[in-house]
């Protein structure tokens, strides 16, 4: 089977900045993770996912077409997309279902009775379905989030590229977002950019970290737990050098990375363990 | 929409609120508990059912809207009654037919069912009373008494003047006085 | 309550619409204070066919409380001929232009002020200063409007970004030009004057237009604007102001305008970068 996605050489670059540094890989059905600190060039990156861009150089396959072609093509890969950005700003005036039933306008649903009812679908998949005619305005910040991912839904697109959709969401509702996820990855490619790592050990089949505009990690979810074997440990004390550490429930120290003391137990590495032995404690403040 | 049982065990007030709150599924449930019986009250003031469904949805559609300026006072069920026979009104009228009382049929059967019921609730002196009215004034009364409307609501139902309702209630209470020859007081619903 | 309920027979009969005014009413008295009298009735109503079933029914209000209602505006444009999808469209640019509009409205009002306070001379070459510009810096107005995200949704989507500038253009010249034009035939006192604007108008929008593929809409909106108060500017310096009339103007204006029209034809359909609108 073909891949959804091929990047080959990809570069983009904002005046002289190079947000994205010569990317190629592929991406298949399943869900892959895009972890990488602000600034890494995810958000620029899943825009020429989404054809909202055009890279500099190299070339963007989606879906058979060249995403970086002509119009016509471009509109094709849009008619087989869903798309959630990083933010989105409603009509202030718009009710839960006029905004999606806009959204659906635009994606081609042009029969009314067809499109209202792909409107109440995508309302029920977020958990909007008992709120449809409220005005946006007075939703919370969770139940937006829900909203603009519901519209990535319309259609049931083949590639969804999802910017952080679990922003304001409660744990309980991200619950019910990895349950959802993990449907749509057994018939979908999706392209999950996150902060959260439970969210990846989770759902994730792959992981790709974007760091500077490269990729500095791509592989399965257990090889990326891997690299952090043997480097996180359980002491009093924090080990010397380590990356980070936090006190564990047990009342111990957690230090990922360092030298570990004599006596330290060695931990079971998790996502977010491997994710700061690779991106370094710079990336921290970054928010990841 | 899903229907959420939970709202099942709130009182109608409780429901019209969380309506007021764009909660579909309260109004789910509010019209799960009165649209029967709504249903059966217009039909037996119209026998075209397409126009009787016209005026439940209409109804509904106006407890949706104005559920937020419902202030609480009296019963849910006599506010959407009084919603829906005006929606009915304004659907005959739009009809262009009138709601007479529905005609009885002519059979023996009808007869025995009038019975069964002066058998069992026991007909007052005052029900019997209305039962000699003329066609024109019962109509009127109907209207007015039983279903709630103003004199000019009436009026626009029957197609009369609203002078006209107005003088042939006054004639059925005076009737009414007569024929039980009893103090006004008793019949003090026939304001 | 009382322990006395409806009889099942009478029941029957008032569901069977067999009861007289008199009757009827007594079996309604007692129901609408007896819950158990009113579910048994309303049940034995149930008409599980027909324009009565209550899950169609219920459908049927379901679906007027949740999908939003044609409203004038739409079933006005669905008369045009116009479809159904199209016209919504339309109403959302209308929304997000209110702003637009109401501006544009008082940009005409402050004119027809000024032309009946001011000094005669100077009404019509600010008249011919504004009128023009109003359509392409309403399209640039439109865009500008929407807010982020919302706009990254549009870029993404199928929808062709051709015809998204079309919708939003012929809104913003609907609202703009009827207006001017009524307004232009008042200050302008000509009758050729109050039309012969319109021409250079289109030219400066489709300017506007073409150029806001490469960048911010408002950035060729404010230059174009310049460009066209220095035109005028100088009409007025050498004491030409009907030059609007002139063949050599208009002729100017349907060159530039065809030339901007061919480029933005290209580059709607270039693969290079964007290829819809630009917002930032």
């Amino acid at each position: 089977m073909d891949p959804t996605v091929r990047l080959t050489d990809v570069s983009r670059r904002y005046g002289r900045a190079v947000v994205l540094d010569g990317l190629s890989f592929e991406l298949r059905q399943g869900i892959v993770a895009l972890l990488g600190p602000n600034g890494a060039g995810k958000t620029t990156l899943l825009k020429l996912l989404s054809t909202a861009l055009s890279p500099d150089d190299g070339e963007i396959t989606v879906l058979g077409r060249r995403a970086d072609g002509p119009l016509a093509d471009r509109i094709e890969i849009r008619r087989r997309l869903g798309f959630l950005p990083q933010e989105v700003e409603f009509p202030s005036s718009m009710t839960a279902f006029s905004f999606l039933d806009y959204i659906a306008v635009l994606k081609e649903w042009d029969d009314r009775r067809a499109r209202h009812d792909e409107v109440r679908r995508v309302l029920q998949v977020v958990g909007l379905d008992d709120r449809p005619t409220i005005k946006v305005r007075k939703l919370s910040g969770g139940q937006r989030r829900r909203l603009a991912f519901a519209q990535a839904l319309l259609g049931r697109p083949e590639l969804l590229v999802l910017d952080e959709p679990t922003t304001g969401l409660d744990p309980e509702q991200r619950a019910t977002f990895r349950a959802t996820l993990s449907g749509l990855g057994r018939a979908a490619t999706v392209v999950l950019a996150t902060h959260q790592t439970e969210d990846v050990a989770a759902v994730c089949d792959r992981v790709l970290v974007l760091a500077a505009g490269r990729i500095v990690f791509d592989g399965d979810v257990a090889a990326f737990v891997g690299t952090a074997q043997g480097r996180v440990s359980l002491h009093e004390r924090t080990a010397p050098g380590a990356v980070a550490s936090w006190r564990d429930p047990g009342g111990r120290v957690r230090s990922v990375g360092g030298t570990p003391a004599a006596g330290a137990e060695a931990a079971a590495p998790t996502v977010e363990d491997a994710y700061l032995l690779l991106v370094g404690p710079g990336a921290l403040r970054g928010g990841a | 929409m899903a229907r959420d049982r939970a709202f099942d065990r709130w009182d109608d007030a409780a429901l019209v609120a969380a309506i007021a709150a764009e909660d579909t599924a309260a109004l789910r449930c509010l019209y799960d508990r009165h649209a029967p019986w709504l249903v059966a009250r217009l039909r037996s003031r119209c026998y075209d059912d397409a126009l009787v469904a016209d005026a439940v949805e209409d109804t509904f559609l106006a407890v949706w809207r104005t559920a937020a300026r419902w202030r609480g006072e009296g019963d849910v069920g006599a506010w959407i009654w009084g919603i829906g026979i005006r929606r009915l009104v304004t659907h005959l009228r739009r009809a262009g037919r009138q709601a007479r009382p529905a005609p009885l049929p002519a059979t023996g059967t009808a007869r025995s069912a009038e019975e069964l019921v002066v058998e069992q609730i026991g007909l007052s002196d005052a029900a019997v009373a209305l039962t000699k009215l003329s066609p024109e004034l019962m109509e009127v009364v109907q209207a007015m008494v039983f279903d709630g409307l103003t004199a000019r609501e009436t009026g626009r139902l029957l197609g009369l003047p609203e002078g006209t309702v107005k003088g042939r209630i006054r004639k059925a209470k005076a009737l009414l006085r007569a024929e039980l020859r009893r103090p006004a007081l008793e019949l003090g619903e026939l304001r | 309550m009382s322990g006395w309920h409806i009889d099942e027979r009478v029941a029957a009969a008032y569901a069977a619409r067999m009861l007289g005014t008199v009757e009827r009413a007594s079996v309604e008295a007692h129901a609408v204070r007896c819950d158990g009298c009113r579910s048994r009735i309303g049940g034995l109503s149930v008409r599980p066919d027909g324009a009565l079933d209550p899950e169609r029914l219920w459908a049927r209000i379901e679906t007027r409380v949740v999908e939003p209602p044609i409203g004038r505006l739409t079933s006005w444009l669905l008369r045009l001929g116009l479809g159904e999808p199209d016209a919504a469209v339309l109403r959302m640019i209308g929304a997000q232009s209110r702003q637009w509009t109401i501006a544009s409205t008082l940009v005409l009002a402050l004119s027809a002020l000024a032309a009946a306070l001011g000094p005669v001379s100077t009404a019509p070459a600010a008249f011919l200063v504004l009128a023009p510009l109003l359509p392409p810096l309403g399209v640039a107005a439109t865009y500008r409007a929407m807010p982020h995200g919302m706009s990254l949704l549009e870029t993404t989507s199928p929808y062709q970004p051709a015809r998204m500038l079309l919708w939003r253009t012929s809104y913003v010249v609907a609202t703009a030009v009827p207006p001017a034009v009524a307004l232009g035939a008042v200050v302008l006192a000509r009758p050729w004057a109050s039309v012969g604007w319109l021409l250079p108008s289109a030219a400066c929008t489709l300017l506007v237009i073409a150029a806001t593929t490469w960048t911010d809409p408002m950035r060729p909106a404010v230059f174009v604007s310049l460009g066209w108060a220095a035109v005028v500017g100088c009409w007025q310096l050498r004491e030409t102001p009907w030059a609007i009339n002139a063949p050599t103007t208009q002729l100017t204006a349907l060159a530039v305008g065809c030339a901007a029209a061919v480029l933005l034809q290209r580059r709607l359909h270039s693969p290079a970068d964007v290829s819809s609108i630009h917002r930032s």
